[in-house]
């Protein structure tokens, strides 16, 4: 299995144009404990935005850090805001705030911003909070159709899943926003108008295009806390597909953005060590953490 | 210590004022504030959505001079009076303003009236019951001067009662006239009785009340109990729905009436432009309002360019110029609120942004119109 994977990595690798690492980020550490593995450092964006490690980056969910204007945000000492990709994408839209001239612009934000793929609220969409997702042993929420090997779903199959929705309402059990979760990648329901929409690697990279933060995430798939050891591989190895094909999508039209991969394989060791390589054998540009991180500082 | 006095006066009453400060022991001019003044509404001492660090925005010249050219809060009793025990810990100098985080040049009046949330609980005519986030609280006379000799702000506006309107029995509104005439004398008697001891720490600059509703005759009764040493009339509860020619009415005829000369002169519950034109012109100095922030709440900005505003034939719809964000229309619009503003608001963000940030039911979209919104009812009051 782990050598199955690890053939996918080089095939994968070896259709791509390899760009130097590190090339839309400069990073230097500026000081490093001899204590421990921990150091203070700094991040120079391609567009020339500091930012300080270890920092603490706010979310500004909808583009806007609650109650604070970014000179607030600034002033606090803020280095790197945070922005979801998935909610900008519902409203106003990534191609409204292309028009505006990028995130940046658009909020009047002079700091480095940093949006994520959509993955997480997706996903979290399709198995619930995270309490529910615990205490129901990560069980999907009714109607969500979850096809592991197949590509995009019958169309006439979501219509009757939407239109199952209305029972499961009435049972008082949220019913999921997402309709399918397929190799291609997952389709759901706007929570603002009902609109049916779709996300995978490619269309994700395409929305973080056009917002323009100085670094972006590859779409992944998250697997929920509780799950089987050969579902988690299979969720691996398919995150693994789905970030190549978003660094294929991002290489194409870099923007002078930084993509960093994430180490996925939720607590498993073994997993973990084989997304790494993944990740360090690949023209990311930064190393991201994702996925469960357990339930105890000891995880 | 606080001293009002006018300038440019136009007949038959529209004139030009000025609050001044001044430091009781050297004499120096601490800042001033110029009327007609908005006293714009707070919630326990700030502005909604507003931190003080946002106040010098806040005001169209800002202060380039010297002199701190302030504008005004108006702190209702009932949002403070539970914090009184803490509050009275702080070091002596300007309790309030240190309890609230408002700067030492933001003028500070307190009074009774809470304008979004008016009393119509019992009252006596020796104190009222005020309502508070924690439940009720009774308030003498007595307590009220306590509390502000404690506090020190710069303006005292006097106990108001609960509110009247047209729909009240008649004898409810003699009742409130009757019950405001005796605050206005018990509180008089107490300032006359603190100025005697020697010390000025009678909370400075009073204003006497007058209630009564739409009724003329009790609200010229309370206009009589308004005197020395009162230095100020405060014409309350004028928004409960009474007709603009009413208004006029009751206001032409309290000034004509009162005894007091060269005062100030405030109303409660008048707040939106044309009223506030049109209030100015018969006299009146000061505005207890929420307007900007009532606007602002639903989505709204002022967007009437205020000189030609005030010029055009049909001032009343001029004035009244608003645009409401959350319209698809404003989707696309990269462009300030209003162009050739220069609030806070209207130099660093565009329609779009706050159409967006309504929609998507962030605070920020409150606190950036509320930033336009009083900046621009500040220049209009310029």
């Amino acid at each position: 299995m782990y050598a199955e994977m690890a053939l996918d990595n080089n095939s994968g690798r070896s259709t791509m144009s390899a760009t130097p690492l590190g090339s839309q980020l400069r990073f230097e550490v500026l000081y490093q404990s001899k204590k421990s593995r921990a150091r203070v450092g700094r991040i120079i964006t391609a567009e020339g935005r500091e930012i300080m490690t270890p920092t603490f980056v706010p979310v500004a969910t909808c583009a806007s850090v609650k109650a604070l204007h970014p000179q607030q945000v600034h002033d606090c000492g803020t280095h790197l805001t945070f922005c979801n990709t998935y909610h900008l994408m519902l409203h106003p839209g990534s191609e409204t705030v292309a028009k505006a001239g990028g995130l940046h612009r658009f909020m009047n934000h002079k700091g480095a911003l940093i949006t994520d793929s959509g993955g997480f609220q997706v996903f979290s969409l399709a198995y619930g909070s995270v309490h529910r997702e615990l205490t129901t042993n990560g069980t999907l929420l009714p109607e969500t159709v979850s096809s592991p090997s197949s590509d995009s779903g019958d169309p006439d199959e979501i219509g009757n899943v939407i239109k199952g929705r209305r029972q499961f309402q009435r049972e008082g059990e949220r019913t999921s926003m997402v309709t399918l979760i397929s190799e291609d990648g997952v389709q759901f329901v706007s929570y603002r108008d009902g609109r049916r929409l779709k996300l995978n690697a490619e269309l994700s990279i395409e929305h973080q295009k056009r917002l323009g933060a100085d670094i972006i995430v590859p779409f992944d798939e998250l697997p929920p806390f509780h799950i089987e050891q050969d579902q988690l591989k299979e969720s691996v190895s398919r995150t693994h597909r789905w970030q190549l094909r978003s660094l294929k999508a991002h290489l194409g039209d870099p923007r002078h953005q930084a993509l960093y991969g994430i180490v996925h394989g939720g607590l498993d060791h073994q997993l973990r060590s084989i997304s790494s390589s993944f990740v360090l054998s690949h023209p990311f540009d930064g190393i991201a953490l994702g996925g469960s991180l357990g339930k105890t500082k000891d995880d | 210590r606080v001293e009002w006095f006018a300038e440019a006066v136009e007949t038959p009453r529209a004139r030009c004022g000025r609050f001044e400060r001044k430091n009781l022991e050297t004499g120096e001019l601490e800042g001033d504030l110029r009327t007609p003044a908005p006293l714009l509404h707070t919630i326990a001492g700030l502005p909604p959505g507003l931190t003080p660090d946002l106040f010098p925005f806040l005001e169209p010249s800002s202060s380039h001079s010297s002199l701190s050219r302030g504008f005004a809060l108006h702190i209702p009793l009932n949002h403070i009076v539970d914090h009184l025990k803490v509050i009275e810990k702080l070091p002596h100098h300007d309790r309030l303003k240190n309890f609230t985080g408002i700067p030492k040049e933001t003028w500070v009046f307190l009074g009774t009236e809470d304008i979004q949330n008016y009393s119509t609980l019992p009252s006596t005519d020796q104190q009222m019951t005020l309502s508070t986030y924690k439940g009720r609280k009774i308030v003498t006379t007595l307590d009220y001067c306590n509390a502000i000799k404690m506090m020190s702000p710069d303006v005292s506006m006097g106990m108001t009662g609960p509110q009247v309107n047209e729909y009240s029995s008649v004898k409810k509104i003699r009742t409130s006239a009757d019950e405001v005439i005796q605050y206005n004398q018990k509180i008089g008697l107490e300032i006359a009785k603190a100025k005697q001891g020697g010390s000025n720490d009678s909370g400075s600059f009073w204003f006497g009340c007058v209630n009564g509703g739409p009724d003329l005759r009790q609200r010229l009764r309370c206009v009589d109990s308004v005197i020395e040493p009162f230095q100020g009339l405060n014409l309350c509860g004028l928004n409960s729905g009474e007709s603009i020619e009413t208004l006029r009415e009751i206001i032409t005829a309290s000034l004509a009436k009162t005894t007091l000369k060269n005062v100030p002169v405030c109303a409660t519950g008048i707040g939106s432009p044309p009223e506030v034109i049109e209030t100015v012109r018969l006299g009146v100095d000061l505005f207890i309002s929420n307007y900007p922030f009532q606007i602002a709440s639903l989505g709204c900005a002022s967007v009437f360019q205020i000189e030609a505003a005030m010029g055009d034939e049909n001032e009343t719809n001029a004035l009244g110029t608003q645009i409401n964000l959350n319209d698809r229309q404003f989707e696309l619009q990269m462009v300030p609120v209003l162009p050739d503003c220069q609030c806070f608001c209207c130099t660093r963000h565009t329609r779009a942004y706050i159409h967006h940030l309504l929609n998507t039911h962030e605070i920020l979209a409150s606190v950036l119109l509320t930033l336009h919104n009083v900046y621009h009812y500040n220049k209009l009051f310029e």
